[in-house]
């Protein structure tokens, strides 16, 4: 049976309808949890924006009919009540993000591909029980066409899809949220691909995804990195932190790096390097046409 | 405190400093030297508040773009994307890209008008000028474009030496930018708006941004940073003060009136002597080389970060071709139209003026848009105090702008 692929910029805006028929808001944006749960990465609840009254977010058992135009709702008017919302902040789970606020138009890192991107859009399947499986996100300038309504007067940009499993969020939500989940990319790496990370995000950003590490593949990514970033990363730590790390690499590289440190920098470690340590390179997943 | 921990500390400002300097005085390019001539040999002394006035925009909204880029880690363009949308991102990328191009074309008009005040015609000056900026920063690293554009700026001095040359009154000069008058004339107003609009420029804005991500500032570098975009702003402003005075001093009080900078310089001569016309030609020339760099390398970083491709000054030319593409055909099409013979060279400066104006007004509400939003921001986001300061900064170039429009569209 072929399954239908979709866009999250396809599928936002939709209208939300009653089990009656009548419009109860737009489908303002989508969900997910990057926690710990087995088996595909599925969307876990519906962010619907109305007017004049609260917002919802709805999970996704009380959709009836997740169709091609509009979303049909099991439930409605009074039932309704118990998922409106005062924030959004409060609404969602300690590992849930939403796809169009901290995904969408982000940048993220490709931690297979080596490379950072700029999400253009996030792929779904529609899996045989008619709910919707993250494939990846979309990255490149064809996705952006395509929004724009360019794709075919420009051609020439094609597809480049970078798997759920394989990136890293950058957004500041989605960057902590997988910093805290053990099965996340981030934690899959080797030293060599993790100094390649930290040498690509920005320095706070890095730091924390060093601290998320054990000391010891803390100590062998900043061997790995080239000299200056990892100057620039044990600088930013605290210093205790920085000790540990220092600590745990072999003894004649850490009094090297304990002497480096000791001394002040002229340009404390500020090199610009962003992909010369990486290779850049394009993988397409093999699917249906996106 | 001890010597080395004072050592520490100035070696940790020079590590910082660079985005601001290099943002604020780029910001006295061709087109802001020619504005400031012209509101000194027109105006004397009398509009020098307007200085003041622009010098404190900068600092607030070039100390918002540092901010927000150390903060989020992200350029304005890729932020503006982010947060509002390829449509908008795309749109106002696409009118910056225009806009750059021809100020591109402004500022190599500004090195041909410089050097062929000292004989060298522009079919030498103009391509010279256009392969030394490309190799500058294709084959530089990032410090080296850094020190490089930064002993450029040093012919600015030129102007201050200048100023000085012209033997200028000193107390009329200081009434005049600390107590604000203004003659209500169309031709005032519209030099007063030209001023604030030739030193908040757009491209100055996006460059901050993403200058400072590129850098790799951290939060903690933020104060350090803020000393970087204060002292950029303020040269800025004392530049244009200078170049005000030297033009009050001689040829307002002359009754000299002047079309461009290059005018300028050669009015000068006679007046203040033959160095400070000189000296008046070379910060000219300096002023559009370090903006003719500074200008399609902050084109490159926008059109990277709304395309989403990786960039920065120390990737090598395979790794960022996007970006160095950009930087090249901004450069080739800025060199191209000052050279070719029957360009409409005024009409594109004036056009680009127009343009960067209007462009101005969405940008400075996206920045305070982006301010704002605590899930960019986080705990550095603006609170009311802030908001409402950038707010009435946006609404004053707002009124500006709207009335440089109206001006520029009337004659």
């Amino acid at each position: 049976m072929l399954r239908h692929v979709l866009l999250l910029t396809g599928v936002t805006g939709r209208d939300v309808l009653g089990p009656d028929g009548r419009v109860i808001g737009r489908l303002g944006d989508l969900t997910v949890r990057l926690g710990e749960q087995p088996g595909p990465r599925v969307v876990e609840r519906l962010f619907v924006s109305r007017r004049r009254t609260p917002n919802l977010v709805l999970p996704w058992d009380v959709v009836a009919n997740f169709g091609s135009d509009q979303v049909v709702l099991a439930i409605g008017g009074a039932d309704l009540i118990e998922f409106e919302i005062d924030s959004l902040a409060s609404a969602l789970g300690p590992d849930e993000v939403l796809l169009g606020r901290d995904v969408l138009d982000t940048q993220i890192i490709d931690v297979v591909g080596q490379r950072l991107a700029r999400v253009a859009d996030v792929v779904f399947i529609q899996t045989p029980d008619s709910r919707l499986e993250v494939l990846g996100v979309e990255v490149g300038f064809g996705g952006v066409l395509r929004r724009l309504g360019l794709g075919r007067i420009v051609p020439g940009f094609g597809n480049d899809v970078v798997a759920w499993s394989d990136l890293h969020l950058t957004s500041d939500r989605g960057h902590l949220v997988q910093l805290g989940t053990p099965r996340a990319a981030v934690h899959r790496l080797d030293a060599a691909a993790l100094a390649a990370l930290v040498s690509r995000v920005d320095t706070d950003a890095a730091t924390e995804i060093l601290a998320a590490h054990e000391p010891g593949m803390a100590a062998d990514a900043v061997r790995a990195a080239h000299a200056d970033v990892g100057e620039r990363m044990l600088r930013a730590m605290p210093e205790t932190d920085a000790a540990r790390v220092v600590a745990a690499m072999p003894e004649e590289h850490a009094r090297r790096w304990s002497r480096r440190l000791a001394s002040a920098p002229a340009l404390f470690g500020r090199r610009a390097l962003r992909s010369r340590v990486w290779p850049h390179r394009r993988h397409l997943i093999r699917g249906p046409r996106v | 405190m001890s010597s080395t921990a004072r050592r520490t500390r100035i070696a940790a400002l020079l590590a910082v400093v660079g985005p601001g300097l290099l943002a604020g005085l780029s910001d006295d390019d061709p087109a802001g030297i020619t504005t400031y001539s012209v509101l000194g040999a027109d105006h004397g002394y009398q509009l020098l508040w307007v200085l003041l006035l622009s010098t404190v925009a900068l600092v607030i909204f070039h100390g918002l773009a540092a901010r927000m880029g150390v903060v989020t880690g992200q350029g304005l363009i890729g932020l503006v994307r982010q947060r509002y949308g390829v449509a908008v991102g795309g749109a106002v990328l696409a009118a910056l890209v225009v806009a750059n191009i021809g100020t591109t074309c402004a500022e190599f008009a500004g090195i041909a008008a410089g050097f062929e005040l000292f004989g060298i015609t522009r079919y030498i000056s103009v391509p010279s000028a256009a392969v030394i900026v490309s190799l500058l920063v294709l084959r530089g690293s990032f410090h080296r474009v850094e020190r490089l554009l930064l002993l450029v700026s040093t012919v600015f001095l030129a102007y201050i030496a200048s100023g000085f040359m012209s033997h200028p009154d000193w107390g009329a000069a200081l009434h005049g930018t600390f107590v604000p008058t203004m003659p209500m004339t169309g031709e005032a107003i519209a030099i007063v708006t030209a001023t604030l609009g030739t030193t908040l420029a757009p491209w100055g804005l996006s460059f901050m941004q993403s200058y400072a991500v590129d850098k790799k500032l951290r939060i903690e570098d933020l104060k350090l940073e803020r000393i970087d975009v204060i002292t950029g702003a303020v040269l800025t402003g004392v530049i244009g003060f200078f170049v005000v005075v030297a033009c009050a001093a001689t040829l307002h009080r002359n009754g000299l009136h002047i079309a461009d900078a290059a005018d300028a310089a050669v009015a000068l001569q006679p007046l203040a002597g033959k160095a400070a016309g000189t000296l008046f030609a070379v910060g000219l020339i300096g002023a559009a080389f370090l903006a003719a760099s500074i200008l399609p390398l902050s084109t490159a970083y926008s059109v990277c970060e709304y395309a989403g491709v990786e960039a920065a000054i120390d990737d090598p030319y395979r790794d960022a071709r996007t970006f160095y593409m950009t930087y090249g055909i901004v450069t080739l099409i800025g060199a191209t139209i000052v050279l070719a013979p029957n360009a409409p060279l005024v009409t594109i400066l004036v056009g680009t003026q127009v343009l960067n104006a209007v462009l101005l007004v969405p940008l400075l509400l996206a920045m305070v848009g982006l301010a704002r939003d605590r899930d960019l921001m986080g705990g550095f986001a603006s609170g009311r105090a802030g908001t409402f300061v950038y707010s009435l900064t946006t609404v004053v170039v707002v009124v500006c702008v709207v009335t440089l429009g109206v001006t520029t569209l009337l004659g």
